[in-house]
Protein backbone atom coordinates (compact mmCIF):
# COMPACT_ATOMS: atom_id res chain seq x y z
CA UNK A 1 0.00 0.00 0.00
CA UNK A 2 1.34 3.59 -1.30
CA UNK A 3 1.96 5.26 2.47
CA UNK A 4 2.28 8.76 3.41
CA UNK A 5 3.42 10.42 6.71
CA UNK A 6 3.01 13.24 9.04
CA UNK A 7 3.92 16.85 7.96
CA UNK A 8 7.15 18.24 9.40
CA UNK A 9 7.69 22.00 11.20
CA UNK A 10 9.77 23.33 8.19
CA UNK A 11 7.12 22.63 5.19
CA UNK A 12 3.73 23.39 8.18
CA UNK A 13 5.81 26.90 8.72
CA UNK A 14 6.48 27.78 4.88
CA UNK A 15 2.81 26.61 4.37
CA UNK A 16 1.61 29.17 6.99
CA UNK A 17 3.86 32.40 6.11
CA UNK A 18 2.65 31.44 2.51
CA UNK A 19 -0.96 32.25 4.11
CA UNK A 20 -0.23 34.97 6.30
CA UNK A 21 1.45 36.82 3.18
CA UNK A 22 -1.94 36.29 1.11
CA UNK A 23 -4.39 37.01 3.69
CA UNK A 24 -2.34 40.71 4.09
CA UNK A 25 -2.34 41.35 0.59
CA UNK A 26 -5.79 40.31 0.78
CA UNK A 27 -6.56 43.00 3.59
CA UNK A 28 -4.39 45.36 2.16
CA UNK A 29 -6.64 45.56 -0.90
CA UNK A 30 -9.78 45.60 1.27
CA UNK A 31 -8.96 48.53 3.71
CA UNK A 32 -6.81 50.36 0.57
CA UNK A 33 -10.72 50.28 -1.39
CA UNK A 34 -12.63 51.17 2.07
CA UNK A 35 -10.36 53.90 2.48
CA UNK A 36 -10.94 55.06 -1.28
CA UNK A 37 -14.83 54.73 -0.58
CA UNK A 38 -14.70 56.84 2.26
CA UNK A 39 -12.35 59.46 0.97
CA UNK A 40 -14.64 59.60 -1.84
CA UNK A 41 -17.82 60.54 0.76
CA UNK A 42 -15.78 62.37 2.86
CA UNK A 43 -15.18 64.95 -0.90
CA UNK A 44 -18.89 65.07 -0.67
CA UNK A 45 -19.30 66.57 3.06
CA UNK A 46 -21.37 62.89 4.29
CA UNK A 47 -18.52 61.49 6.31
CA UNK A 48 -16.33 64.25 8.22
CA UNK A 49 -13.06 62.75 9.78
CA UNK A 50 -13.65 62.31 13.13
CA UNK A 51 -17.41 61.95 12.83
CA UNK A 52 -19.86 58.90 14.44
CA UNK A 53 -20.48 58.19 10.66
CA UNK A 54 -16.48 57.78 9.78
CA UNK A 55 -15.77 55.69 13.05
CA UNK A 56 -18.81 53.42 11.79
CA UNK A 57 -17.30 52.51 8.74
CA UNK A 58 -13.89 52.40 10.31
CA UNK A 59 -14.82 49.77 12.35
CA UNK A 60 -17.09 48.24 9.86
CA UNK A 61 -13.90 47.87 7.78
CA UNK A 62 -11.75 46.11 10.92
CA UNK A 63 -14.60 43.68 11.15
CA UNK A 64 -14.41 42.92 7.98
CA UNK A 65 -11.14 42.22 8.16
CA UNK A 66 -11.09 40.31 11.51
CA UNK A 67 -13.72 38.44 9.59
CA UNK A 68 -11.41 37.73 6.43
CA UNK A 69 -8.74 36.28 8.86
CA UNK A 70 -10.85 34.00 10.88
CA UNK A 71 -13.21 32.55 7.45
CA UNK A 72 -9.93 32.31 5.60
CA UNK A 73 -8.35 29.59 7.17
CA UNK A 74 -11.47 27.92 8.23
CA UNK A 75 -13.31 27.90 5.60
CA UNK A 76 -10.11 25.87 3.53
CA UNK A 77 -10.12 23.73 5.79
CA UNK A 78 -13.57 22.82 5.46
CA UNK A 79 -14.17 23.23 2.36
CA UNK A 80 -11.07 21.89 0.76
CA UNK A 81 -8.62 20.66 3.30
CA UNK A 82 -6.08 22.86 3.07
CA UNK A 83 -5.69 26.52 2.97
CA UNK A 84 -3.85 27.76 -0.45
CA UNK A 85 -0.33 27.98 1.40
CA UNK A 86 -0.75 24.01 2.22
CA UNK A 87 -1.76 23.41 -1.07
CA UNK A 88 1.70 24.80 -2.99
CA UNK A 89 3.36 22.82 0.01
CA UNK A 90 1.58 19.50 -1.02
CA UNK A 91 0.03 19.37 2.49
CA UNK A 92 -3.36 18.70 3.89
CA UNK A 93 -5.04 18.43 7.30
CA UNK A 94 -7.47 15.48 8.03
CA UNK A 95 -9.53 14.21 11.34
CA UNK A 96 -7.84 11.57 13.37
CA UNK A 97 -9.94 9.25 11.87
CA UNK A 98 -9.30 10.19 8.34
CA UNK A 99 -12.38 11.89 7.78
CA UNK A 100 -12.54 15.52 6.51
CA UNK A 101 -12.42 18.45 8.55
CA UNK A 102 -15.91 19.20 10.30
CA UNK A 103 -16.66 23.17 11.07
CA UNK A 104 -17.10 22.70 14.70
CA UNK A 105 -13.01 20.92 14.29
CA UNK A 106 -12.01 23.79 12.32
CA UNK A 107 -13.38 26.31 14.58
CA UNK A 108 -11.52 24.35 17.38
CA UNK A 109 -8.06 23.99 15.17
CA UNK A 110 -8.28 27.78 14.67
CA UNK A 111 -8.76 28.53 18.37
CA UNK A 112 -6.12 26.24 19.08
CA UNK A 113 -3.48 28.27 16.75
CA UNK A 114 -4.06 30.91 19.14
CA UNK A 115 -3.54 28.87 22.44
CA UNK A 116 -0.30 27.38 20.52
CA UNK A 117 1.11 30.91 20.20
CA UNK A 118 0.19 32.18 23.89
CA UNK A 119 3.21 30.48 25.31
CA UNK A 120 5.91 32.14 23.08
CA UNK A 121 4.10 29.78 20.31
CA UNK A 122 5.56 26.36 21.75
CA UNK A 123 2.13 25.15 20.83
CA UNK A 124 3.75 25.75 17.34
CA UNK A 125 7.18 24.02 18.18
CA UNK A 126 5.75 20.87 19.74
CA UNK A 127 5.34 19.76 15.83
CA UNK A 128 9.26 19.28 16.43
CA UNK A 129 9.10 16.68 19.21
CA UNK A 130 5.42 15.51 18.95
CA UNK A 131 5.62 11.51 17.38
CA UNK A 132 2.77 12.20 15.24
CA UNK A 133 4.29 15.70 14.49
CA UNK A 134 1.15 17.81 15.91
CA UNK A 135 0.98 21.46 17.33
CA UNK A 136 -1.26 21.60 20.40
CA UNK A 137 -3.75 23.43 17.75
CA UNK A 138 -3.83 19.94 16.37
CA UNK A 139 -4.17 18.10 19.23
CA UNK A 140 -7.16 20.31 20.42
CA UNK A 141 -8.65 20.05 17.55
CA UNK A 142 -7.84 16.09 16.95
CA UNK A 143 -6.12 16.47 13.52
CA UNK A 144 -3.14 16.00 11.47
CA UNK A 145 -1.37 17.69 8.34
CA UNK A 146 -0.36 14.93 5.97
CA UNK A 147 2.13 14.83 2.94
CA UNK A 148 -0.24 14.94 -0.14
CA UNK A 149 2.17 12.58 -1.60
CA UNK A 150 4.02 8.77 -1.16
CA UNK A 151 6.76 9.68 1.59
CA UNK A 152 8.44 7.14 3.53
CA UNK A 153 8.96 7.73 7.58
CA UNK A 154 12.66 8.49 8.04
CA UNK A 155 13.10 7.38 11.21
CA UNK A 156 13.96 4.15 12.57
CA UNK A 157 11.92 3.08 15.78
CA UNK A 158 13.65 4.01 18.70
CA UNK A 159 14.20 0.34 20.53
CA UNK B 1 47.22 69.54 -84.08
CA UNK B 2 44.09 70.66 -82.21
CA UNK B 3 43.26 69.38 -79.04
CA UNK B 4 40.20 67.24 -78.47
CA UNK B 5 37.19 69.47 -76.80
CA UNK B 6 34.06 67.55 -75.65
CA UNK B 7 31.03 68.31 -77.64
CA UNK B 8 33.26 69.28 -80.86
CA UNK B 9 35.76 67.23 -81.42
CA UNK B 10 39.17 67.71 -83.30
CA UNK B 11 39.15 70.96 -84.85
CA UNK B 12 36.13 71.51 -86.94
CA UNK B 13 35.63 68.17 -87.99
CA UNK B 14 31.94 67.65 -86.57
CA UNK B 15 31.10 65.09 -84.64
CA UNK B 16 28.43 62.42 -86.13
CA UNK B 17 25.11 62.36 -84.20
CA UNK B 18 24.74 59.87 -82.21
CA UNK B 19 21.05 57.92 -81.65
CA UNK B 20 19.51 58.57 -78.72
CA UNK B 21 19.29 55.41 -77.02
CA UNK B 22 17.05 55.06 -74.18
CA UNK B 23 18.57 55.00 -70.77
CA UNK B 24 16.44 54.80 -67.25
CA UNK B 25 18.19 56.93 -65.22
CA UNK B 26 17.90 57.14 -61.38
CA UNK B 27 14.43 56.76 -59.94
CA UNK B 28 12.77 56.86 -63.31
CA UNK B 29 10.74 53.95 -64.56
CA UNK B 30 9.46 53.06 -67.78
CA UNK B 31 6.09 53.38 -66.54
CA UNK B 32 5.80 54.22 -63.04
CA UNK B 33 2.00 54.41 -62.41
CA UNK B 34 2.18 50.19 -63.44
CA UNK B 35 3.57 47.29 -61.26
CA UNK B 36 5.75 45.47 -63.04
CA UNK B 37 6.09 42.15 -61.70
CA UNK B 38 8.95 41.02 -63.53
CA UNK B 39 11.04 44.33 -62.20
CA UNK B 40 9.79 43.46 -58.77
CA UNK B 41 11.36 39.77 -58.51
CA UNK B 42 13.94 40.90 -59.47
CA UNK B 43 14.73 43.76 -56.90
CA UNK B 44 13.76 41.36 -54.45
CA UNK B 45 16.89 39.19 -55.96
CA UNK B 46 19.23 41.38 -56.25
CA UNK B 47 18.34 42.76 -52.36
CA UNK B 48 18.02 38.83 -51.28
CA UNK B 49 21.58 38.25 -52.81
CA UNK B 50 23.00 41.55 -51.76
CA UNK B 51 21.59 40.97 -48.29
CA UNK B 52 22.70 37.64 -48.09
CA UNK B 53 26.11 38.64 -49.36
CA UNK B 54 26.88 41.56 -47.04
CA UNK B 55 25.81 38.84 -43.98
CA UNK B 56 27.39 35.85 -45.18
CA UNK B 57 30.78 38.65 -44.62
CA UNK B 58 29.73 39.95 -41.72
CA UNK B 59 29.52 36.33 -40.25
CA UNK B 60 32.50 35.37 -42.14
CA UNK B 61 34.87 38.08 -40.71
CA UNK B 62 33.50 37.29 -37.37
CA UNK B 63 34.35 33.70 -37.42
CA UNK B 64 37.42 34.23 -38.90
CA UNK B 65 38.35 36.99 -36.11
CA UNK B 66 37.55 34.70 -33.25
CA UNK B 67 40.11 33.00 -31.41
CA UNK B 68 40.51 29.31 -32.01
CA UNK B 69 39.23 27.13 -29.59
CA UNK B 70 40.94 24.19 -30.91
CA UNK B 71 44.49 23.53 -31.11
CA UNK B 72 46.15 22.08 -34.19
CA UNK B 73 45.47 17.99 -34.56
CA UNK B 74 48.51 15.74 -33.15
CA UNK B 75 50.63 14.73 -35.93
CA UNK B 76 49.73 11.11 -35.78
CA UNK B 77 47.65 11.18 -38.72
CA UNK B 78 46.99 8.21 -41.82
CA UNK B 79 47.44 8.21 -45.27
CA UNK B 80 44.17 9.26 -45.62
CA UNK B 81 44.57 12.53 -43.74
CA UNK B 82 47.67 13.44 -45.23
CA UNK B 83 45.90 13.63 -48.52
CA UNK B 84 42.86 15.44 -47.39
CA UNK B 85 45.32 17.76 -45.63
CA UNK B 86 47.37 18.13 -48.75
CA UNK B 87 43.62 18.51 -51.23
CA UNK B 88 43.18 21.63 -48.89
CA UNK B 89 46.51 23.03 -48.65
CA UNK B 90 46.61 22.81 -52.73
CA UNK B 91 42.95 24.73 -52.77
CA UNK B 92 44.59 27.39 -50.42
CA UNK B 93 47.70 27.39 -52.37
CA UNK B 94 45.80 27.72 -55.76
CA UNK B 95 43.38 30.65 -54.68
CA UNK B 96 46.36 32.52 -53.56
CA UNK B 97 48.37 31.85 -57.07
CA UNK B 98 45.71 32.61 -58.40
CA UNK B 99 44.56 36.18 -57.10
CA UNK B 100 48.61 36.55 -57.30
CA UNK B 101 48.34 36.22 -61.02
CA UNK B 102 45.50 38.00 -61.81
CA UNK B 103 47.48 41.27 -59.99
CA UNK B 104 50.35 40.14 -62.48
CA UNK B 105 47.87 39.95 -65.41
CA UNK B 106 46.19 43.60 -64.84
CA UNK B 107 50.09 45.08 -64.54
CA UNK B 108 51.04 43.61 -67.39
CA UNK B 109 48.27 44.66 -69.75
CA UNK B 110 48.20 48.14 -68.28
CA UNK B 111 51.77 48.60 -69.27
CA UNK B 112 50.57 46.65 -72.88
CA UNK B 113 48.50 49.15 -73.32
CA UNK B 114 50.76 52.47 -72.35
CA UNK B 115 53.21 51.04 -74.66
CA UNK B 116 51.02 50.24 -77.42
CA UNK B 117 49.17 54.12 -77.27
CA UNK B 118 52.85 55.30 -76.99
CA UNK B 119 53.42 53.63 -80.02
CA UNK B 120 50.46 54.25 -82.25
CA UNK B 121 50.00 57.67 -80.87
CA UNK B 122 52.28 58.97 -83.96
CA UNK B 123 50.18 57.53 -86.49
CA UNK B 124 47.08 57.84 -84.83
CA UNK B 125 48.14 61.87 -85.04
CA UNK B 126 48.38 61.74 -88.96
CA UNK B 127 46.00 64.05 -90.32
CA UNK B 128 44.33 60.66 -92.29
CA UNK B 129 43.43 58.62 -89.28
CA UNK B 130 41.51 61.82 -88.10
CA UNK B 131 38.32 60.62 -89.00
CA UNK B 132 38.58 57.33 -87.94
CA UNK B 133 39.64 58.54 -84.46
CA UNK B 134 36.58 61.36 -84.70
CA UNK B 135 34.44 58.06 -84.89
CA UNK B 136 36.21 55.85 -82.30
CA UNK B 137 36.08 59.24 -80.14
CA UNK B 138 31.97 59.18 -80.46
CA UNK B 139 31.40 55.50 -79.75
CA UNK B 140 33.62 56.02 -76.54
CA UNK B 141 31.48 58.84 -75.49
CA UNK B 142 28.43 56.47 -76.70
CA UNK B 143 29.94 53.78 -74.63
CA UNK B 144 30.68 56.16 -71.05
CA UNK B 145 27.16 57.52 -71.77
CA UNK B 146 25.32 53.72 -71.51
CA UNK B 147 27.97 52.85 -68.84
CA UNK B 148 27.13 56.73 -66.85
CA UNK B 149 23.57 55.28 -67.16
CA UNK B 150 24.07 52.05 -66.11
CA UNK B 151 25.64 52.89 -63.14
CA UNK B 152 22.99 55.54 -61.74
CA UNK B 153 20.36 53.14 -62.46
CA UNK B 154 22.23 50.78 -60.48
CA UNK B 155 22.91 52.91 -57.51
CA UNK B 156 18.89 53.94 -57.53
CA UNK B 157 18.10 50.01 -57.92
CA UNK B 158 20.14 49.23 -55.07
CA UNK B 159 19.22 51.20 -53.11
CA UNK B 160 15.50 49.67 -53.96
CA UNK B 161 16.40 46.28 -54.11
CA UNK B 162 17.84 46.45 -50.42
CA UNK B 163 14.90 48.13 -49.00
CA UNK B 164 12.31 45.52 -50.85
CA UNK B 165 14.43 42.68 -49.63
CA UNK B 166 14.15 44.18 -46.27
CA UNK B 167 10.98 44.90 -46.03
CA UNK B 168 9.86 41.11 -47.35
CA UNK B 169 12.14 39.38 -44.50
CA UNK B 170 10.66 42.31 -41.77
CA UNK B 171 7.29 41.30 -43.46
CA UNK B 172 7.73 37.79 -42.91
CA UNK B 173 9.87 37.45 -39.74
CA UNK B 174 6.45 39.69 -38.44
CA UNK B 175 3.73 37.57 -40.27
CA UNK B 176 5.82 34.33 -38.96
CA UNK B 177 5.99 35.68 -35.61
CA UNK B 178 2.44 37.01 -35.13
CA UNK B 179 1.45 33.23 -36.59
CA UNK B 180 3.09 31.55 -34.24
CA UNK B 181 1.87 33.41 -31.19
CA UNK B 182 -1.64 32.72 -32.81
CA UNK B 183 -1.50 29.23 -33.36
CA UNK B 184 -3.19 27.43 -30.93
CA UNK B 185 -0.86 24.28 -30.91
CA UNK B 186 2.30 26.63 -29.96
CA UNK B 187 0.23 28.35 -27.76
CA UNK B 188 -0.67 25.08 -26.08
CA UNK B 189 2.88 23.72 -26.43
CA UNK B 190 4.18 27.09 -24.44
CA UNK B 191 0.72 27.11 -21.20
CA UNK B 192 2.58 23.18 -20.96
CA UNK B 193 6.07 24.13 -20.72
CA UNK B 194 4.91 26.71 -18.58
CA UNK B 195 2.96 24.70 -16.15
CA UNK B 196 5.58 21.94 -16.49
CA UNK B 197 8.15 24.20 -15.16
CA UNK B 198 6.29 25.55 -12.19
CA UNK B 199 5.27 21.97 -11.05
CA UNK B 200 8.36 20.73 -11.47
CA UNK B 201 9.62 23.78 -9.23
CA UNK B 202 7.24 23.22 -6.56
CA UNK B 203 7.83 19.68 -6.48
CA UNK B 204 11.53 20.32 -5.93
CA UNK B 205 10.73 22.96 -3.19
CA UNK B 206 8.90 20.08 -1.89
CA UNK B 207 11.00 17.53 -1.78
CA UNK B 208 13.46 19.95 -0.45
CA UNK B 209 11.56 20.93 2.47
CA UNK B 210 10.95 17.24 3.62
CA UNK B 211 14.67 16.89 4.26
CA UNK B 212 14.08 19.86 5.98
CA UNK B 213 11.75 18.94 8.22
CA UNK B 214 13.50 15.79 8.94
CA UNK B 215 16.84 17.46 9.43
CA UNK B 216 15.48 20.21 12.00
CA UNK B 217 13.61 17.41 13.68
CA UNK B 218 16.52 15.28 14.68
CA UNK B 219 18.53 18.28 15.08
CA UNK B 220 16.02 19.37 18.13
CA UNK B 221 15.77 16.19 19.20
CA UNK B 222 19.37 15.78 19.42
CA UNK B 223 19.70 19.30 21.72
CA UNK B 224 16.75 17.97 23.63
CA UNK B 225 18.71 14.47 24.31
CA UNK B 226 15.35 12.67 22.82
CA UNK B 227 15.16 9.63 21.22
CA UNK B 228 14.27 9.64 17.46
CA UNK B 229 10.91 9.11 16.83
CA UNK B 230 9.28 7.15 14.42
CA UNK B 231 6.65 8.11 12.65
CA UNK B 232 3.67 5.89 12.05
CA UNK B 233 2.67 6.15 8.33
CA UNK B 234 -0.58 6.61 6.82
CA UNK B 235 -1.83 5.24 3.99
CA UNK B 236 -2.21 7.87 1.33
CA UNK B 237 -5.36 6.83 -0.16
CA UNK B 238 -6.75 8.33 2.91
CA UNK B 239 -5.86 11.41 1.95
CA UNK B 240 -6.63 11.08 -1.79
CA UNK B 241 -10.00 9.62 -0.31
CA UNK B 242 -10.66 13.00 1.01
CA UNK B 243 -9.70 14.21 -2.00
CA UNK B 244 -12.26 12.21 -4.07
CA UNK B 245 -14.44 13.80 -2.16
CA UNK B 246 -14.25 17.19 -2.73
Amino acid sequence: MVQTSYAGFVSRGIAFITDLAIMSIAVLIVIALANSVTGFFTLYGLLSPGSTGSAIVAGAISLLSVGFVITYPVGFWVLFGQTPGKYIMGLRIVSVDGAPLTVRQAIRRYIGYWISAIPLFLGYLWVLVDDRRQGWHDKFARTYVLYERETRPHHAPAR
Amino acid sequence: MSAYREGEGYGNVPLPTTPQRDVIHAGEQPNAGEFDSLASVLRLIIGSMLMGGDELRSRLRQWEESPPHASPPAPQETSSDTLRYALIGLLMEARWRMSQSITAAENFSGRMAQWYAGSLAPLLKATPARPLLVRIDALLDQGRSAIGGWVKSGQSEEWRSRLLAQQAVDSILTEAIDRLAHSPEIRELLAQQGTSIAESTVDEVREHTVSADDWVERVVRGLLRRPESYQPSRPLNEVNVIQGQE
